[in-house]
């Protein structure tokens, strides 16, 4: 077996094991599934030729999370995409939300309008709260103190309470 | 909708419930990327590094082009002047792109979020600063870089043969560069903000503007070490 094989099969398991990473970033930056699947493909290929370069003595999932989001941040603010994201609210347009009952749907909704409203970066750091990370993960991630976490995640709540905590 | 009161435990649960469903939809790109499938990726910053590779190379054969009149022409100081200028500019042409290459070289996709869109946006503030001044100066350029090839492909001095044509050239690029200016001054003023905003983008492509606000985007991201009183998540 070559080492080109062998490194694209540790790869491929790597990425296997934390695949749901490439598909949680691409939801929280994209609203249909055309434009999910092409920034999905994006990561993944982003995330090949950049391991080469991985610290094997770091987590995979941290340096995959900052590629991840990375590469969905400029995604996002090339100008062309930035506009298709800019437009209003739209069931059709968030065909990922096909929930089986009202509550839950009401729930995504409420959800998408929250990430809709959003910048970039505060994007990316509901996304890993919402994921359950540390504070301390988030913060490496993100490259920012986790007291600057604590503070965000902080404004979030409340940014949210205002803003859906009584839909009518 | 329903009068259901929400918090972000309720966001949790339905991310949670769209994570199993997008799983199943995005089951298909993974196969692809499985059986090798996957699109080669290309760095996004390439056609950059060859568009500045490209511009030293200019940079050299104008550096090249501008000193072998100067120095052959020493004896005339409007040839010397002109073969001076241009080479002046060949070499900040040369030191611009090597400055961006440096940006570039220096981006390391799997560096914090933060840090790399930072790094991204000063990138394009750079670039776009450095083409508007190379773009700008132009308007006075032109003439010594038509002097210098004129003498340097037909052995003509322009300012010789064609007084008239020099005393023009150099009289439209001041006026050129007054004019724009001008204009831009006057944009300024409160009721022709929209002029202002206009003219920026025609003389930046409005990717200053952008990069200014992604750079502030990020300082306002980096600034909130306000300590805040909250619950540590489960994980």
């Amino acid at each position: 077996m070559s080492a080109d094989t062998h490194a694209r099969d540790e790869f491929t398991a790597l990425v296997e094991r934390h695949r749901k990473i490439v598909f949680k970033v691409a939801n929280t930056y994209c609203w249909s599934a055309d434009d999910r699947a092409d920034l999905a493909q994006d990561i993944l290929a982003q995330l090949w030729r950049a391991y080469p370069g991985y610290d094997r003595g770091r987590p995979f999932a941290t340096w995959m999370y900052r590629i991840a989001l990375n590469v969905a941040i400029s995604w996002v603010r090339s100008s062309g995409r930035r506009q298709r994201l800019t437009v209003p609210l739209d069931a059709e347009q968030h065909d990922a939300a096909s929930p089986p009952d009202a509550a839950a749907d009401e729930r995504v909704q409420a959800l998408y309008q929250v990430i809709h409203a959003l910048d970039p970066l505060s994007r990316a750091l509901l996304l890993l709260y919402l994921d359950e990370h540390s504070y301390r993960d988030i913060a490496a991630i993100l490259g920012i103190t986790e007291t600057n976490v604590a503070t965000k995640i902080g404004r979030l709540k409340q940014r949210i309470k205002q803003d859906i905590g009584h839909l009518a | 909708m329903t009068d259901m009161p929400m918090d972000i435990d309720d966001l949790k649960l339905a991310w949670q419930g769209l994570d199993r469903r997008l799983e199943r939809q995005n089951a298909l790109a993974f196969q692809h990327f499985k059986d090798g499938r996957v699109r080669k990726a290309r760095s996004r910053l390439r056609p950059l590094y060859w568009g500045q590779m490209l511009q030293i190379l200019i940079g050299v054969l104008v550096v090249a082009a501008s000193a072998s009149v100067w120095t052959s022409h020493w004896q005339l100081l409007h040839l010397r002047l002109a073969g001076f200028v241009v080479h002046v500019y060949g070499v900040l042409l040369i030191i611009a792109g090597g400055r961006t290459l440096g940006f570039v070289s220096r981006i390391d996709d799997a560096a914090p979020v933060v840090a790399i869109q930072r790094q991204l946006a000063e990138l394009r503030r750079w670039y776009v600063l450095t083409g508007m001044t190379i773009g700008l100066s132009w308007w006075l350029l032109w003439m010594p870089f038509m002097m210098v090839l004129a003498v340097r492909l037909a052995g003509v001095d322009i300012y010789v043969r064609a007084p008239a044509v020099f005393s023009l050239g150099t009289a439209i690029g001041v006026t050129g560069l007054l004019v724009t200016w001008g204009l831009h001054r006057w944009s300024r003023r409160p009721r022709w903000a929209w002029l202002a905003l206009d003219m920026e983008d025609a003389m930046t492509g409005a990717s200053l503007r952008r990069a200014q606000a992604v750079i502030e985007e990020i300082r306002q991201f980096e600034d909130d070490d306000t300590v805040h009183a909250l619950e540590p998540p489960t994980a």
